[in-house]
């Protein structure tokens, strides 16, 4: 087995692991209604640290296992939205360099925002009212709290995927000379 | 050749990935609940309905002693035998106060005046949906139980919302908070609305159909019940209290808000009434 081949495995079992910890605990860590989402966090760390490609897949991959636990959203709505922001976070990470680890935060925070928006966008052109049909109001309170939680779990759990992606071919292809890995 | 290959490889990815994803989005919508994908979907939250139920009791008496723990910051200098037995015996305290409230919350579920003449099925609520846009919550008994989508779910406070998927052992509920689950209700003066949410903690807001003139009279405070009209309830059910009129120049029909009755942020049991839309 590659050193890749066992990067890919543990960044499943921290995925998986993951979207355990969400279906079971993010009910109850929810405030003013709102809680973080971990699959779409798991996204943009994998664009973080694996570029566009790892991105995708990670983030196709959580969003598909993340649907089949949602009751009245289509399946393929959350696998498109967050591989499409896993995609866009790794073309970041591997265009710009952000060499502080304040940097994911600031990312996981924009890159959450922008997740919801896709969700909501593509959600309401495939016809789901009950994404439509949601007030302003909730929208926004929705969009800022999940923003802000994400931003603030976006420093551990990348911090656990880095190390478990280390050796990935993503993150190979994106290590710096003068820097062991990591961002 | 190389580089070049190497750049459009995610491009080449996320394409393919886009392609299957609008597959099966196109495959879950258009085919109305692909039955592949609907077994899929249900295996999935019966194995993380289980998950769910487990960690929760599991979690539940580490809670309560670092409740307990947390509360013990007067009495530190106590010896460490005395410390246990204050924090067992709070443990037992808790336990008990917790089981009282289940309880009664499933001798209320028993006793509802307007569900009395429809056959019942009481259910614990074992999962809720961990995502921001999608109320809905799993319940622990299913098809096996006589459960079948459609039918109304409700508290004894009111309409909680309405089954809409089922497995053999569990079922999903959509709730009154998610914009998908329109309500008909009974206005005054014989006229007819519907109630559909903003979303969670956003109150409804309710369209009035005039059928019958004047347009309704509504006072803030006035509860709203489930109207016959549209057949997708049984008529009488509590649904909300209003909590705005106004009425704009220039329009018969004023803009109506309401507070749903049913609170669906921490249910642990329900009441299906076993009575399909007609």
């Amino acid at each position: 087995v590659t050193a890749a081949g066992v990067a890919r495995l543990r960044i499943a079992v921290v995925a998986l692991v993951g979207l355990l910890v969400e279906a079971t605990l993010g009910p109850d860590l929810r405030v003013m209604g709102i809680g973080p989402d971990l699959s779409l966090l798991l996204a943009i760390c994998a664009g973080m640290t694996g570029g566009p490609e790892a991105g995708a897949l990670v983030g196709f991959g959580v969003g598909l296992l993340a649907d089949l636990a949602l009751a009245t959203t289509p399946i393929g709505l959350t696998a498109l939205s967050w591989c499409l922001v896993g995609f866009g976070v790794g073309l970041l990470r591997a265009n710009v360099t952000l060499d502080h680890r304040s940097a994911l935060a600031v990312v996981a925070f924009v890159a959450t925002l922008t997740g919801i928006v896709a969700f909501l966008v593509i959600g309401a052109l495939v016809g789901q009212s009950q994404l439509s049909g949601l007030s302003h109001g909730y929208l926004l309170r929705a969009g800022l709290i999940e923003s802000l939680w994400n931003a603030l779990l976006a420093i551990p759990v990348g911090w656990v995927y880095e190390r478990a992606g280390r050796g990935s071919a993503g993150a190979v292809a994106l290590r710096r000379p003068d820097r062991d890995g990591g961002w | 050749v190389g580089p070049s290959r190497s750049r459009s490889r995610p491009s080449y990815i996320l394409a393919v990935l886009v392609l299957a994803a609008v597959t099966l989005i196109t495959l879950d919508v258009r085919g109305h609940g692909n039955a592949t994908l609907r077994h899929g979907r249900d295996h999935a939250h019966d194995a993380l309905s289980s998950v769910q139920s487990a960690v929760h009791d599991g979690l539940r008496p580490i809670g309560n002693f670092l409740t307990g723990a947390a509360d013990y910051g007067s009495v530190r200098a106590q010896n460490t035998e005395l410390r246990q037995e204050v924090a067992a015996s709070r443990l037992a305290q808790d336990k008990a106060a917790y089981d009282q409230v289940q309880a009664d919350q499933v001798l209320q579920l028993s006793h509802i005046p307007f569900a009395a003449e429809y056959r019942t099925v009481v259910a614990d609520v074992t999962g809720q949906s961990s995502s921001n846009f999608d109320e809905a919550v799993t319940i622990g008994k299913g098809a096996s139980s006589g459960i079948a989508v459609g039918e109304p779910v409700i508290t004894s406070s009111g309409l909680a919302g309405q089954i809409s998927g089922v497995s053999a052992g569990t079922a999903t509920v959509t709730l009154v908070t998610n914009p998908q689950l329109v309500v008909g209700v009974g206005l005054p003066g014989g006229n007819v609305g519907s109630a559909q949410s903003l979303g969670p903690g956003e109150g409804l807001d309710v369209t009035v159909i005039a059928t019958a003139k004047p347009p309704p009279d509504l006072q803030r405070g006035a509860v709203l019940y489930t109207s016959a009209v549209g057949r997708a309830f049984p008529p009488g059910i509590p649904v909300a209290t209003v909590s705005s009129v106004v009425k704009a120049a220039g329009v018969q029909e004023p803009a109506v808000t309401a507070s749903p009755l049913a609170a669906t942020t921490d249910l642990s049991y329900v009441t299906i009434l076993l009575w399909l839309p007609q």
